[in-house]
């Protein structure tokens, strides 16, 4: 398995995104994605002792490149959830991809909790057909600062419900993220970029 | 390498099968309906159950129900029911095969990438403790009084089985005839082995004024609707409304009218009352594509506007709600829609393609005045039409810091009587061509809501058809103006760079469609001159999503206009 992205000097200290590519399978087999230090950041980990959960979204993209343009050929997304127990001291975590999911159960520390869902996963996601590819990977990290459960679940619902949002959302939606972004608080947001390989 | 490692693990795993008897884990905080759940398959009907290593070799085929303990359970074959480990790995070979779902509780899964697994996976990594008896097993509940925590409702809800009581809703964006429309009421959604079912049932409250019934400030939606396949399939149901809805919507977002309208008393919509029912088929379980169709019968009526709360320039007049054709519609409507972007919200590549052909028969009791069409005094009578719209784009990136749009909006009267006014078009305004006022006074013939003169009050939308195209080039501006120069990998808030800039050119116009006279109004098979359309360019800079513009109109001369969008202009 060799891996087509590297960690670069400044991931050694802090968050690491790899993508490792088995270039011999790459046309049958997904990439490993393998991530470290999401958590790291002190206002994550303080939200998350105060009791928000923390949601980490995976987002890989394989791209095929092409003359001029570049086209997305596929692309898959994941959800990691991580809250703690404050009465079991334990940091729980949950994977959910499609129709898949994966309970972790309880860790005693952010870093074995990072370490159950930041270990390698095979991403089901590789090329069809011939060509010159890439994966991009980015990961938002986002605490859920709406730690009401009926928010949450009104929020994972997504926007096939026929209700738009609670009320006054719109608003408040609008302006909490004109100024969340203009202020830099809202979500931490990373990205890697293997390599071109190609697929005969 | 991970596959490898645990092949190995696995085949030297029955040896140790003993072991897994005694989980170490302190305390059972495994939920207690997912234990009850195991105990249930395990005890129930099998068509194989076997507590020590299990290989399912490829070409078996195995009808009915799987459950091991202990196992490992390795599995190439072709299992009808369902899968259960308990405190046991589960290999999945390629050629694997299960009809049903998969449920692993102290264990893994290796293969599941691979394989074919029809239902759900849930895998649940912490041992559960239990005893046997006489051949069944009795969860171990050493914490009875353990309530279902929220990641089993997370994971409830995302199995499709809630319900709620009492579900407070906002019914659409804040707008002037209605204020802020809230819909109140129980909402149930359950999944079956067939399917799944889901019922919204709301009263709407709209805020606009005295919350009295006969001055429309209230309404209702109900909707019901039942599909058959667990991931693709069909679905049928039925609604009930007495909704406001908009003429136009898909010029910009709701967020964008709404915070417009409560934050500078300007409303970029106009409305109509829809009051009726009807029924509706969809096809659903592609990723990217979905079909629609309905049929309804309605009565569409006016609203006026109202005079609801605004934080800035409340001294200043709302914009009238144009008045519309009133009267009972039979609508039929078909909509397909294909989208392949990669994040909707703020695509990178991909293609989006809506396109709806609707049909409506009726009776107009109340013909709106119009300014620009024959029927200028009103029209009553029957009425039969047909209408397109399709809107096309596609996003291409250049790069990893360029990319370049495109859209294409079609839309208009195909067939049949003149249009009724809640199906007319227009292309005006920041949504379409930012670089000519919304809704002012046009010198000459306003092809942008085909309007002549000073227009009907409101100056609704009156084109029979309308053409757009737009274009626009994105790059990054590599400056991370929240975060740190030297931070890798980038930390930032969209999906992109924190700011882009933004090239568009946009060029459009709408027409009536009749007896061809001036610049206005054309034959049913004759496009327009190029020349006649508006046509503008301009320039912006994108803050991780929110964007600030100027536009200038080329076509014609013209001020330049500033404008903020809140999402990315298509």
């Amino acid at each position: 398995m060799a891996p087509l992205v590297a960690p670069l000097p400044a991931q050694r200290n802090g968050v690491q995104l790899d993508v490792k590519i088995d270039t011999a399978n790459a046309g049958i087999a997904g990439p490993t994605i393998t991530t470290a230090n999401l958590l790291a950041d002190p206002n994550t980990r303080e939200l998350l002792r105060a009791g928000f959960a923390t949601k980490v979204t995976y987002r890989l993209e394989l791209w095929r490149k092409g003359g001029v343009f570049e086209d997305l050929h596929d692309r898959t997304e994941w959800d990691v959830y991580v809250q703690y127990d404050p009465t079991k001291q334990l940091y729980n975590v949950v994977r959910r991809q499609d129709r898949q999911f994966e309970n972790f159960g309880g860790s005693s520390t952010v870093t074995t909790a990072e370490m159950q869902f930041g270990g390698p996963y095979r991403a089901p996601l590789h090329p069809n057909r011939s060509g010159k590819f890439y994966y991009f990977l980015t990961v938002e990290v986002q605490p859920m600062l709406e730690s009401d459960l009926d928010a949450l679940l009104q929020w994972t619902r997504g926007p096939t419900a026929p209700g738009k949002s609670s009320p006054l959302n719109s608003i408040r939606g609008g302006v909490g993220r004109l100024l969340s972004r203009v202020l830099g608080g809202d979500k931490q947001h990373y990205e890697a970029r293997t390599r071109v390989f190609s697929i005969p | 390498m991970r596959s490898t490692f645990l092949t190995l693990l696995l085949a030297m795993l029955p040896a140790a099968v003993g072991a897994q008897r005694e989980p170490a884990v302190a305390h059972q905080t495994l939920p207690r309906d997912v234990r009850r759940e195991v105990a249930e398959r395990w005890n129930g009907t099998n068509a194989l159950r076997d507590s020590s290593r299990v290989e399912i070799a490829e070409g078996r085929e195995v009808a009915g129900n799987v459950a091991v303990q202990h196992g490992p359970l390795i599995i190439a074959g072709h299992v009808t029911g369902s899968v259960l480990a308990l405190n046991a790995d589960v290999l999945l070979r390629p050629s694997a095969r299960i009809d049903g779902e998969l449920l692993v509780v102290g264990g893994d899964v290796d293969g599941r990438t691979t394989a074919r697994v029809d239902g759900a996976i849930r895998i649940y990594r912490e041992a559960m403790l239990y005893r046997e008896e006489s051949g069944r097993i009795v969860p171990t509940d050493d914490e009875i009084s353990q309530d279902e925590n929220w990641w089993r409702r997370l994971e409830h809800r995302h199995e499709g089985n809630w319900n709620e009581a009492l579900r407070v809703v906002q019914a659409g964006p804040y707008n002037r005839v209605e204020g802020l429309p809230i819909e109140l009421g129980p909402a149930l959604a359950r999944r079956t082995p067939w399917g799944s079912l889901r019922l919204d049932a709301g009263a709407i409250v709209r805020t606009g004024s005295s919350f009295s019934s006969d001055r429309g400030d209230f309404g209702h939606a109900i909707r019901g609707e039942v599909r058959v396949g667990r991931n693709r399939g069909i679905g049928i149901g039925a609604q009930a409304q007495n909704v406001v809805d908009p003429v136009e919507s898909w010029q910009m977002s709701d967020i964008e009218v709404a915070l417009a309208s409560f934050l500078a008393r300007r409303d970029y919509r106009d409305y109509y009352q829809r009051h009726g029912g009807g029924g509706f088929v969809t096809l659903y379980g592609a990723r990217d594509v979905s079909l629609t169709s309905s049929f309804g019968e309605e009565r569409w009526s006016s609203r006026a506007r109202r005079n609801p709360f605004t934080l800035f320039n409340d001294n200043r007049e709302w914009r009238e709600n144009p008045v519309v054709d009133e009267g009972l519609f039979h609508v039929a409507s078909t909509e397909l829609k294909f989208d392949t972007r990669s994040n909707p919200d703020d695509p990178l590549a991909g293609w989006y393609l809506n396109a709806n052909f609707e049909h409506g028969r009726g009776t107009i009791l109340s013909g709106a005045p119009t300014s620009s069409d024959p029927r200028a005094i009103g029209h009553a009578g029957v009425t039969d039409y047909s209408r397109g719209f399709f809107d096309f784009r596609r996003y291409n990136r250049l790069g990893p810091d360029a990319q370049l749009n495109m859209r294409v909006v079609l839309g208009g009267w195909l067939n049949g009587d003149p249009l009724p006014l809640e199906r007319r078009l227009s292309v005006d305004g920041p949504g379409a061509l930012p670089g000519f006022g919304f809704r002012s006074v046009q010198p000459g013939v306003d092809v942008g809501t085909c309007n002549v003169g000073i227009g009907a009050p409101g100056r609704p939308a009156e084109c029979d058809r309308i053409a757009l195209a737009q274009i626009e080039y994105r790059g990054d501006l590599s400056i991370d103006f929240t975060g740190d120069w030297n931070d890798w990998p980038r930390h930032y808030h969209s999906a992109r760079g924190d700011v882009q800039w933004v090239f568009f050119a946009d060029a459009g116009r709408g027409w009536l469609v009749g007896a061809p006279t001036g610049t206005l109004t054309y034959d049913r098979s004759t496009l327009p001159s190029l020349s006649t359309f508006r046509s503008d360019i301009g320039i912006g800079l994108d803050f991780a999503g929110i964007g600030v513009y100027c536009a200038k109109a080329v076509s014609t001369p013209e001020p330049v206009n500033f404008f903020v969008r809140l999402k990315h202009r298509f």
